[in-house]
C-alpha cells in the first residue's frame, strides 16, 4: 500500500443520505443537526436556496441540497433534517434526506474523486471513502460556500493557511 | 548574575562594588537586554542598585524590569519603600 | 497578544479617549478661561497621559506633555489670568498632542510640524513664570497636612499616596506611646561618599519602629550615559516612621547628613479638610464645604469631586446583552399572544403575564439606554469643525447648538461624525454668503449663523444643520438635474425632492471647486452613509434665507418599528418610518394605464401601485386592489402604494441580518423574528420603485 506523506489518521465525518447516495462532512464543520422546520422563503433567490430559518433567535439561510446538486426535489418526511454547517463564522443549513451516523474514516481509505459520473459537481467533492461496500462522498464545504458566494475567497485562503 | 539570551537575572543584595561591576557589564549591552529579573532570596542592600535599575529603565524604556514595575519594595528591614516620579 | 501588548492596547485606547476629551475641554476653556475646575480636569488628563506615555516608550509625546503639564499646573495653582495668545497656544498644543500621538502609534520617525515651535513657546512661557523654589527651612513645628506635599513639587498622585499613608499609619492599632514622624530628605550628590545610604538609614530608623514607609523620588536619576554609581541621584525622599523612639534618638541618625539635607516633623493628627464637615445648624451662612477648602488651602490634594462611578464595558458584551434582551422580548411576546395560554382564562395567570410583559419592557428600555449617549460630545467635536472652517473660509459666524442632551445609540455615533462634518462644512462654505459685504447688501448681519440641533421625533432622532445663507435656487437645481440626466423633467416632484436632487451622484452647482467640499460633490456619499444607518436626509431651503439639512435616524440600529403586512401567505414588515397611510381603495380611484401599470389617485396625486406578489414573483390568486390593502409609503423616488392582502399589526422588532448570501437582495433589508417564532422579511421600500419599470415595462 502506498504511504501518503502525512501520517495515516482517522478523521470523523458526519454522513447523510440524499436519495441512494451517501455523503460526508468533516465533523469539525458541523455546528448542529435539527429536524426540518418551517423555512421562510426569501424571494428572488436561486431555486436551491430554500429560505431562512429561526435558530434560537438567529436567522440562518437554508439550502435545499438535493436541488443544489441537481437532483429532483423530494417531499419531507420524518427523517428529513437540516445540517447546520459553520465556516468562518458563517452558518448555513443544508437540508438532507436522512442523517446516518458519525463515521470514523481512516485517511488511507480516502481516494481522489472521479471527474464525472455523479450528481454532484465534482468540484464539491474532495475525496471518496470506500468502506466495505459503501461509497461515501466527502464534501468540500469551503468550495460549496465559496461557490454560493457565502464567504469570500480571502477567507478561504485564510482557512487553508491556518491548516485544516 | 545570569544572562540567558536577552534576559538578565541579578541578585538583589549587591553591595556597592558589585553594583559597579554590574553597571560596567550592562553599559555595552544595553541595547540587547530585554528583561531584568531579580533572583530569589535576596534583600536589597544599597540604594545605588535601585538608582541603577531606574537609570537603565530611563535609558531604554523597552527593557522590562518587573521589580521596578511594582512601584514598591517591602521588607522587614526597610518597611515599605515606594518609588515615585519614575515616568 | 502578550500581556505587555494587551496593556499597551488599553493604554492606546485610553489615551485616545483622554485626547478626545482634551480636545473638547480646551475649546470650552477657550470660551471660558476662568473655569479653573475645567482647567484642573484638563491638567489631570494631560498628567495621566504623561505618565502612561513615558511608561510605554512614547517619549516624544511624553516630553511634550511633560512641559505642557508644567504650564497647566502653574496656572491651575496660581489662578492667574491667561492671556488670549497663551490660550491659543494651549489649543495649538492639544493639536500637537493629537498629531504626536499618531506619529508614535504609526512609529513615524519625524515629528509633526509645529511640534518644535509649540514646545519652545511652552518652555518659554514656563520659564517666564517659574519663580525660584523657596529654600527649605528647618522647622520643628507640627505641620498642617495641607502644606506637606507642596514643597517638593510632588504631583497629585504622589501627594495622595503620602497623605493616604499618613492616614493609614495614624490609625495603626496598638500604637500607644508611638509617634508618627515625617522626615524629608534633600540629599546632595556626594552623600554616598560620606557613608550615607538610603537603605542603611531606613534600617536604623526601622529598628525601633512599629512601621516605616518611604517614598523615593526617582525623577533626577539620569540615563545610563550620565549615570555614576557612586553619586547619589535619589535626592528627595519622604520617610514616615511610626516609632516609640524619641525625637533625639531619631536625630542621631542624621550624623552623616548636612543640616540642609534633612528635616523632621512630628505629625499631629488633624481632622483632614478634605472630608465634608457637617454644616452646623446654627450657622447662618450656607456654605459649600468643598469650594471653601479649595480656596484656602491652594493645594491639589484637597479637591473632592463626587465623580460618577463608572465601569468600562466591552461593547461586544453589550451587544450580546442587547441580543439576549431582544430574544427575551420575542419569547415574552410569544407567551402573551399564545392562544392556548390565553384560553386558560385564569386571572392570576393573566396578571402574571402582564407583569412579565411590563418587566420585560422595562429591561428592554434600560438595556437600550445603556447604549444611548448624549450627542453632546459629537456636537462639541463639531464646534471644533465650525471654528476651523470659519477660519479657513474667513467667514465670521456664530454657532448655535440646541438639544445637546438628546440621546443617540452609541453605535451610531461614529458613523455620524463624517457626514455631519461634511454637511457643516458645506453649509459654511456654500450655504453662507461669500463675505460679510454680500450679507450686508441683502440686509443680513455680518456674522453668519449656523444652528446645530438634535431632537427626538416619533421614534427617530433628528439632527439638523441650518444656515441663514443664500438658500438653494430650485429652478437652477431642476435645470441642472435635467442637464445631467438625473431626471427627465416630467416627474411630479415636490420641493423637498428637488432639493434632494443635489445629493445625487454627479451633481454640482458650484462653478468653482473649493477644497473643503464642492457643493454636491460628496453629498451623495453623505446620503449613502446616512442610508446605511437606515436614516434619511431631508433638505429644506428658502432662497435668500437659508437652508436646513436634517438627518433623520432610527433611535437604534437594531430595533425597528414596523408595520406587519401579509402578502401571498407570507408576512413582511414595512418600516413605519416610511409609511404615510394605509387604506382599502375604492374601485373608482384605481386606474390602469396601458404600458405603465396600475395607479391610484389620491388627493390629486397619482400613486403607482406595487404588488408585492409581483415584486417577489409569488404565486398567489390575483386580487384587485380594492380587494386588498394599499400601504402608501414615502420612498426617495416618491410615493408608492404597496398592495398587500391584509394588515397584520404593528410592533417593534429586532432586526436580524440575513447572512451574506441573502444580503444581496436589495428589496429586503433584513429579517425579524416575530413572537410566533416565524421570520418576517423587512422590506426596503426604496428599492421597490424600480420594480414599476421592470414589472410594467
Amino acid at each position: 500500500m502506498e504511504h501518503s506523506k502525512t501520517q495515516s489518521r482517522r478523521e470523523r465525518y458526519l454522513t447523510f443520505f440524499l436519495g441512494e447516495e451517501q455523503y460526508g462532512i468533516a465533523i469539525d464543520r458541523i455546528k448542529e443537526i435539527i429536524a426540518i422546520m418551517k423555512v421562510t422563503n426569501v424571494p428572488k433567490t436561486p431555486e436551491y436556496m430554500r429560505g431562512v430559518i429561526n435558530l434560537r433567535g438567529s436567522i440562518i439561510p437554508v439550502v435545499d441540497t438535493r436541488l443544489r446538486f441537481g437532483m429532483e426535489p423530494k417531499n419531507e418526511d420524518m427523517h428529513t433534517a437540516i445540517v447546520i454547517v459553520e465556516v468562518e463564522k458563517v452558518n448555513i443549513g443544508f437540508i438532507v434526506d436522512r442523517v446516518e451516523e458519525v463515521a470514523s474514516i481512516d485517511s488511507a481509505n480516502l481516494s481522489e474523486p472521479p471527474k464525472f459520473g455523479s450528481h454532484v459537481d465534482s468540484d464539491f467533492i474532495c475525496s471518496i471513502a470506500q468502506i466495505d461496500e459503501k461509497v461515501i462522498m466527502i464534501l468540500d464545504v469551503l468550495k460549496l460556500f465559496e461557490a454560493d458566494e457565502l464567504i469570500g475567497i480571502e477567507q478561504i485562503q485564510q482557512t487553508h493557511i491556518q491548516g485544516e | 548574575m545570569e544572562f540567558d539570551g536577552d534576559a538578565l537575572t541579578i541578585d538583589l543584595s549587591m553591595g556597592i562594588d558589585e553594583i559597579k561591576e554590574f553597571e560596567a557589564f550592562v553599559r555595552p549591552r544595553i541595547d540587547y537586554i530585554d528583561r531584568i529579573e531579580i533572583g530569589e532570596g535576596g534583600e536589597l542592600k544599597s540604594s545605588a542598585l535601585l538608582a541603577l535599575l531606574m537609570s537603565l529603565k530611563k535609558t531604554r524604556r523597552e527593557i522590562v524590569i518587573p521589580f521596578l514595575d511594582k512601584g514598591e519594595y517591602r521588607s522587614g528591614t526597610y518597611g515599605t519603600i515606594h518609588w515615585i516620579h519614575y515616568d | 497578544m502578550t500581556k505587555q501588548e494587551q496593556v499597551k492596547a488599553i493604554f492606546i485606547e485610553e489615551a485616545g479617549e483622554i485626547i478626545e476629551k482634551l480636545d473638547i475641554n480646551i475649546l470650552r476653556f477657550e470660551e471660558n478661561s476662568t473655569d479653573f475646575d475645567l482647567l484642573n480636569e484638563i491638567f489631570r488628563g494631560v498628567h495621566t497621559l504623561k505618565g502612561n506615555a513615558n511608561a510605554f516608550g512614547f517619549t516624544r509625546l511624553g516630553e511634550f506633555v511633560h512641559h505642557f503639564e508644567d504650564v497647566l499646573d502653574h496656572y491651575r495653582n496660581t489662578h492667574e489670568v491667561i492671556e488670549p495668545e497663551h490660550l491659543e497656544l494651549f489649543v495649538g498644543s492639544v493639536d500637537v498632542i493629537k498629531e504626536v500621538m499618531e506619529c508614535e502609534l504609526d512609529a513615524l520617525p519625524n515629528l509633526p510640524t509645529g511640534y518644535a515651535e509649540c514646545l519652545d513657546k511652552i518652555k518659554a512661557l514656563m520659564y517666564s513664570k517659574k519663580s525660584p523654589q523657596n529654600s527649605i527651612q528647618i522647622s520643628e513645628e507640627p505641620m498642617q497636612l495641607n502644606d506637606l506635599a507642596s514643597e517638593f513639587g510632588f504631583d497629585d498622585s504622589s501627594d495622595n499616596m503620602i497623605v493616604q499613608c499618613i492616614q493609614k499609619l495614624q490609625t495603626t492599632p496598638n500604637a500607644d506611646g508611638a509617634c508618627l514622624y515625617r522626615i524629608d530628605l534633600t540629599l546632595d550628590e556626594d552623600c554616598y561618599k560620606r557613608g550615607f545610604d538610603h537603605l542603611l538609614f531606613l534600617k536604623l530608623l526601622g529598628e525601633r519602629a512599629l512601621a516605616i514607609e518611604s517614598f523615593f523620588d526617582m525623577q533626577n536619576i539620569p540615563p545610563l550615559d550620565e549615570f555614576k554609581h557612586d553619586e547619589n541621584t535619589i535626592k528627595n525622599v519622604v520617610i514616615l516612621v511610626l516609632t516609640v523612639s524619641s525625637y533625639d534618638d531619631i536625630a542621631e541618625n542624621f550624623e552623616y547628613l548636612f543640616d540642609h539635607e534633612y528635616r523632621i516633623h512630628e505629625i499631629v493628627p488633624i481632622a483632614l479638610p478634605v472630608m465634608e464637615q457637617p454644616i452646623e445648624p446654627s450657622s447662618p451662612i450656607s456654605v459649600t464645604p468643598q469650594k471653601e477648602e479649595k480656596n484656602e488651602t491652594n493645594t491639589p490634594s484637597s479637591t473632592v469631586i463626587s465623580a460618577k462611578s463608572t465601569i468600562r464595558i466591552d461593547t461586544f458584551k453589550l451587544d450580546e446583552l442587547f441580543d439576549s434582551v431582544g430574544e427575551l422580548v420575542i419569547a415574552q411576546n410569544f407567551i402573551a399572544q399564545n392562544n392556548k395560554i390565553r384560553s386558560i382564562e385564569d386571572e392570576s395567570i393573566n396578571r402574571t403575564i402582564e407583569t412579565l410583559s411590563k418587566i420585560t419592557k422595562r429591561i428592554q428600555d434600560r438595556v437600550m439606554s445603556l447604549r444611548m449617549v448624549a450627542i453632546r460630545d459629537t456636537f462639541d467635536k463639531m464646534k471644533r469643525v465650525v471654528r476651523d472652517t470659519s477660519k479657513k473660509t474667513g467667514k465670521e459666524l456664530h454657532l448655535h447648538v440646541l438639544g445637546e442632551e438628546t440621546e443617540i445609540d452609541k453605535t451610531m455615533i461614529d458613523s455620524l461624525s463624517d457626514p455631519l462634518i461634511h454637511i457643516i462644512r458645506n453649509a459654511i462654505d456654500h450655504g453662507l454668503e461669500a463675505n460679510a459685504a454680500e450679507r450686508l447688501s441683502v440686509g443680513k448681519k455680518e456674522e453668519g449663523n449656523i444652528t446645530l440641533r438634535a431632537y427626538h421625533k416619533s421614534g427617530s432622532i433628528v439632527i439638523s444643520v441650518s444656515d441663514d445663507g443664500r438658500g438653494i435656487n430650485k429652478e437652477k437645481v431642476f435645470k441642472k438635474a435635467i442637464e445631467r440626466g438625473i431626471i427627465t423633467g416630467d416627474e411630479n416632484l415636490t420641493d423637498s425632492q428637488i432639493f434632494g436632487l443635489i445629493m445625487q451622484p454627479g451633481f454640482s452647482t458650484a462653478d468653482a471647486i473649493s477644497d473643503l467640499s464642492g457643493r454636491g460633490v460628496g453629498l451623495d456619499v453623505v446620503k449613502t452613509s446616512i442610508e446605511k444607518l437606515r436614516g434619511k436626509i431631508e433638505i429644506d431651503s428658502k432662497e435668500g434665507e437659508g437652508t436646513t439639512f436634517s438627518m433623520v435616524l432610527p433611535l437604534t440600529l437594531a430595533i425597528i418599528d414596523g408595520m406587519l403586512v401579509q402578502a401571498a401567505g407570507e408576512i413582511y414588515i414595512i418600516p413605519t418610518l416610511s409609511v404615510v397611510e394605509s387604506f382599502r381603495p375604492e374601485r373608482d380611484i384605481v386606474h390602469v394605464v396601458k404600458g405603465q401599470g396600475e395607479f391610484v389617485s389620491l388627493r390629486g396625486q397619482h400613486i403607482p401601485v406595487i404588488r408585492l406578489s409581483d415584486v417577489f414573483e409569488l404565486t398567489t390568486d390575483r386580487i384587485e386592489p380594492w380587494e386588498g390593502i394599499l400601504v402608501c409609503v414615502e420612498t426617495e423616488a416618491g410615493r408608492i402604494a404597496v398592495m398587500v392582502d391584509e394588515l397584520v399589526g404593528r410592533q417593534q422588532v429586532v432586526i436580524k441580518p440575513l447572512g451574506k448570501a441573502l444580503a444581496k437582495q436589495r428589496e429586503i433589508s433584513g429579517g425579524a423574528i416575530l413572537g410566533s417564532g416565524d421570520i418576517a422579511l423587512i422590506l426596503n421600500v426604496d428599492e421597490l420603485r424600480p420594480m414599476i419599470e421592470a414589472v410594467h415595462g
